[in-house]
């Protein structure tokens, strides 16, 4: 997984101020709190006699003082200072920060934690005007079911993959919609930015335009092929793929058609601009779709545990299709 | 203690005296004072001049200790001349002194970031925030739990491994 480490709000080139100042002693390793580092000086003597140095000691002088190696003193926890800055301080210090600091920070402590789960803060909303394109703000109904900013954010990073798809498919502006040119005699996929392979993982999937002869929704690996040549259900055409085929309501892996989904007389057909959620349930290992909140049956079961990508497939030309990670479903 | 004044025209020596909780004395000039947002509020609110050695109308501030005040007062003074600068410009290149004056310990820092917060300096909040945030770039949990102190429980164990909240952030390291 790739992170635009130029992207960071605060690119290094332009901060000119040192990160230098709480490592007062070069090795890491060894790392002390500065609370850690003003106990050792004052217990440096063994009776408890303060030290005759002032406290203004460079950290040559102390090393050479401290006493106890850093374990002994790890049950004296130095004092949880800075997680208790105000919400205000923290929102400001993590303004600057990336998302992978951002994610160091929030495991760092609750107060970090907390300030940082609040779903609409200044900092997700920056982030979010940051990476999203500008289409994307201004879409009305493309968020519709993702109420807060931090997992419109995440929604992001789940999207189409614009280096992951058949070249015969582009995904526009608005980075959530994949549209596919008119070629002839080609089939063409694309796959989601991420896969999952831990935890119930739902996408909802908008098939924007005419579903032609063959338009098929589901889920792949890595490794599943995005383009052949001629109009074949290409997403459950090997085992590295699931498919639904919304043309035929036929479910396909391995290239086996596995029988009519939803399981009942006369399927209704897909119509254009109907809410598809693909449900990835990498515990159980099974994959179920739902139509409009209405559950439709588990369509696959006895999934391998892989890493598994949302994925469709199309052969109509200039058709599109939307997709949006949505988080994990509540149950019930 | 008096730090050095530009003279102002009228009376020698005007400025205001600031009495922190721990009854620390620190006198501050009118121009100095301009930078923190509170204090200015807080004299025009109430009508106060400035007096020889800030005699006439001493201003307590509740929540700030005298070291964190002096070091506020030192960097108001320092800028007192300053032109009205919009954050933002100020914040992209940080000027030499400011970087020397940030050389502090941790919780010196901390205590300067809250009490800029709470006198309400901005540039001194957005530079000395961006500090921090520099400390903590490229860091992981584990270091900067060390730095900043903080338990780590069960439940962020577990939150690192499995939480679907986290998966995002999770996934980014993958």
């Amino acid at each position: 997984m790739t992170e635009n480490n130029e992207e960071t709000i605060v690119p290094d080139e332009q901060c000119n101020l040192t990160s230098s100042t709480p490592m007062k002693s070069s090795d890491l390793e060894n790392v002390e709190s500065p609370i850690e580092r003003k106990i050792s000086i004052v217990e440096c003597d063994g009776e408890g006699n303060p030290p005759i140095e002032s406290s203004e000691e460079t950290p040559p002088d102390l090393t050479s003082h401290s006493v106890a190696p850093r374990r002994r003193r790890s049950p004296r926890r130095p004092e949880v200072s800075a997680s208790r800055l105000p919400l205000k301080v923290l929102n400001q210090i993590f303004q600057y920060l990336s998302l992978k600091d951002l994610r160091s920070a929030m495991l760092t402590c609750h107060s970090w934690n907390n300030a940082l789960s609040m779903e609409d803060s200044d900092i997700w909303q920056q982030l979010l005007v940051q990476k999203l394109p500008e289409a994307a703000h201004s879409d009305p109904f493309l968020f519709v079911e993702l109420r807060s900013a931090r997992k419109k954010l995440r929604a992001w990073y789940f999207a189409w993959n614009t280096n992951d798809i058949s070249r015969n498919n582009y995904i526009r502006t608005n980075g959530f919609t994949v549209h596919r040119q008119p070629v002839a005699q080609s089939t063409d996929g694309v796959r989601g930015k991420r896969g999952v392979s831990q935890g119930v993982h739902a996408f909802d999937i908008t098939w924007d335009g005419p579903l032609g002869t063959v338009a098929v929704v589901g889920f792949a690996t890595k490794h599943a092929a995005l383009h052949c040549v001629g109009y074949i259900a290409l997403l459950g055409s090997d085992d590295q793929s699931w498919g639904w085929n919304l043309v035929d309501n036929v479910l396909m892996h391995n290239g086996v058609q596995l029988g009519v989904y939803p399981k009942m007389n006369n399927p209704p057909k897909y119509e254009v601009g109907e809410k598809i959620r693909l449900v990835i349930d990498c515990d159980m290992h099974v994959a179920y779709f739902e139509r409009n909140s209405e559950f439709l049956g588990i369509a696959f079961s006895h999934i391998p545990p892989l890493r598994l990508f949302p994925a469709v497939c199309a052969v109509y030309g200039n058709t599109e299709v939307t997709m949006v990670y949505v988080g994990s479903p509540q149950m019930g | 203690m008096t730090p050095s004044l530009k003279k102002s025209p009228k009376i020698e020596n005007a400025c205001f005296k600031l009495i922190t909780e721990d009854k620390e004395e620190v006198l501050i000039s009118e121009l100095a004072m301009k930078h923190s947002k509170f204090l200015t509020d807080f004299v025009s609110n109430f009508g106060f001049s400035p007096s020889v050695n800030g005699e006439k109308n001493p201003i307590q501030i509740q929540k700030v200790t005298g070291p964190t005040l002096k070091l506020i007062v030192k960097w108001c003074e320092h800028h007192k001349n300053d032109p009205k600068i919009r954050e933002m410009d100020y914040c992209k290149v940080t000027a030499e002194w400011d970087q020397q004056f940030l050389q502090m310990d941790n919780e010196v820092m901390f205590d300067l970031v809250r009490a800029s917060n709470f006198l309400d300096v901005r540039i001194l909040f957005a530079i000395s925030t961006k500090t921090i945030a520099t400390w903590i770039k490229g860091k992981n949990s584990e270091q900067l739990r060390a730095i900043f102190g903080g338990t780590p429980s069960e439940k962020s164990e577990e939150k690192r491994k499995n939480s679907v909240g986290n998966n995002e952030k999770r996934r980014k390291i993958e």
